[in-house]
């Protein structure tokens, strides 16, 4: 573990008084903003660190939207397709997607509300907000990553 | 107190603490610390108030803290800034533009049930915000209305910030609970309640955003004045997080029971888009039932919605319908709600887990005219009598509720070609 990463940790769970479990999935999802996803390898690290045991770590982890077992070359563009987003032209959107997928220098996935239902159709990027989403600044986002 | 306008809490938006102080911010805090009114007072005057949860159940504030256990030696407050119903977006606003008011009902809701640490449960969703509540937090600690002796009281408050991971059960309070814990979020069975074993098995209050923001507001103007606010089985002001095919979408603040569904979508949200044709309304985000055209003259408040069979939840209204030419598209619609309850369902229990796939099979059944609607009704009719009840949580049973209520409610539109 590098030690970057073991003082992130330590930082982690001081600001939860030292409680384990209160810091996992902090500690996860920190390893998975900063790497994509979260290895094999961080699981045992967190074991150790922690105290708690892989299986348990595993069990949830994979329970969560955001967390990942799977390395992504890529970023995940997140755009919604609840009711309010679809009423706006959501569908169009990803029917693009899905279409120009090589075209594309970034993964993306279908997700639920994100709570930016005002300003639908809307995604994620980096757990930023994309807001009033169109084809042309899919292709606009697309030049820039 | 007109329909809508800045009312209470758009009244306490506020940019920086400073703002937030010359709007009469901490004066609540003041009152309560620094005049020493007794933890029970404070549990008293929010009972006086009426306040009811903002989060969807609408449970009574000041009762659901009167249940905290006094002589515990260690107790939490949670807020809950997991809004993930579809079609709400309003604890987002408080959070960005009125956090120091959240803090501050927060600061006083842990000193009314003497918790010494609170914890904001915030949606992964909102990462984006979190630096704007941790600044606020750093704020209002380095003006000493947090930390050590707060007002020279011998109070003590310290406020943290947990992240969730992106999953809607973790709105459910005691999913909620075990994923602080470090586990997947599968709600409890209940009791024992979190007022008894909560986070860590202690006491703990799990409160909604929005209903924590109204604290400062109660404590301000005495709960009897809140309570005249309203009508008495809904008292104060909600957030409407407004979307869907109206002109003027966002987050509008209105006195419960003064203003009709039908005057919101008019005058708030500027009536409907041009070339769009009013199917109906869902009131409360989508657990809620939809209703008709015709069923939108009725007041926003939490009584007037469960009389015409839904509810007033989170309080998002979704204005829904189409261009004339595309009606058969609300199956569509209808196949996304029931796709969320599949998706979000945790697994726990298997009516609901078992059952929310049977009914995304039913539609797609339908869609393929392979069943008739009123056969799918009688299904779905079956599979709801399984799950009421029966579950750790209701989203099993709310997907069978709205989705029989969609059914019935639009046969005719729904059998179109």
């Amino acid at each position: 573990m590098s030690e970057k990463i073991k003082e992130k940790f330590k930082e982690i769970l001081e600001y939860y008084d030292n409680n384990p479990f209160l810091s996992l999935i902090p500690i996860l999802n920190f390893i998975q903003d900063e790497e994509g996803f979260i290895s094999e390898e961080r699981i045992k690290e967190i074991s150790e660190f922690l105290g708690i045991k892989e299986n348990l770590i595993y069990e949830t982890l994979t329970f969560y939207h955001f967390l990942s077992l799977e390395k992504k070359d890529k970023k995940t563009l997140y755009i919604c397709k609840n009711i309010s987003c679809l009423l706006e032209g959501a569908e169009e959107i990803l029917e693009y997607l899905k279409e120009n997928k090589d075209k594309l220098n970034f993964d993306f996935k279908e997700c639920e509300c994100i709570g930016l239902c005002d300003f639908a159709p809307a995604g994620l990027l980096d757990f930023k907000p994309l807001k009033n989403l169109s084809i042309e600044k899919i292709k606009e986002l697309n030049e820039k990553i | 107190m007109k329909k809508s306008e800045t009312l209470l809490i758009k009244k306490k938006y506020a940019e920086n603490i400073d703002e937030y102080i010359q709007k009469g911010g901490f004066l609540s805090l003041k009152k309560v610390l620094g005049d020493g009114i007794p933890p029970e007072k404070v549990i008293e005057e929010v009972k006086k108030s009426g306040l009811r949860g903002r989060g969807g159940a609408g449970f009574p504030t000041g009762l659901k803290w009167s249940f905290i256990p006094r002589d515990a030696e260690k107790k939490f407050l949670i807020c809950n800034a997991d809004e993930g119903e579809p079609g709400t977006f309003k604890d987002r606003e408080i959070l960005l533009y009125a956090p120091y008011l959240l803090i501050e009902g927060i600061i006083i809701s842990s000193y009314a049930i003497q918790a010494e640490v609170s914890y904001i449960y915030l949606r992964k969703e909102y990462k984006w915000i979190y630096d704007r509540i941790y600044k606020a937090i750093r704020e209002t600690e380095e003006i000493g209305f947090l930390g050590k002796n707060i007002l020279g009281s011998s109070f003590n408050h310290r406020i943290k910030i947990f992240l969730g991971a992106g999953a809607y059960i973790c709105g459910e309070e005691t999913a909620l609970l075990e994923s602080m814990e470090g586990k997947k979020g599968f709600p409890r069975l209940k009791p024992p309640y979190p007022a008894d074993k909560g986070l860590f098995g202690n006491p703990t209050v799990i409160n909604n955003v929005e209903t924590l923001a109204n604290i400062p507001i109660i404590m301000e103007m005495g709960g009897e004045n809140y309570a005249k606010i309203g009508v008495p089985k809904s008292t104060g002001t909600r957030l409407i997080s407004l979307s869907g095919i109206v002109r003027k979408k966002g987050v509008f603040e209105i006195e419960q029971g003064k203003i009709t569904i039908r005057e919101i979508i008019e005058d708030l949200g500027e009536g409907v888009k041009e070339n769009y044709h009013l199917l109906g309304v869902i009131p409360g985000g989508i657990s809620a039932p939809p209703l008709l055209p015709d069923e939108i003259d009725i007041t926003y408040d939490f009584e007037s919605i469960i009389e015409k069979g839904s509810m007033s939840g989170s309080g998002a209204i979704i204005v829904f319908g189409f261009k004339e030419d595309k009606k058969n598209e609300l199956l569509k619609f209808l196949k996304s709600a029931v796709n969320f309850f599949k998706e979000e369902s945790c697994g726990k229990c298997t009516p609901c887990r078992e059952g929310t796939w049977a009914i995304n099979d039913i539609l797609e059944k339908i869609e393929k005219r392979e069943t008739q609607i009123e056969e799918g009704v009688e299904i779905i009719d079956g599979l709801y009598k399984k799950m009421k009840g029966l579950c750790a949580c209701p989203l099993g049973e709310s997907c069978a509720i709205i989705t029989e209520s969609f059914l019935k409610k639009y046969s005719d539109v729904l059998n179109l070609k």
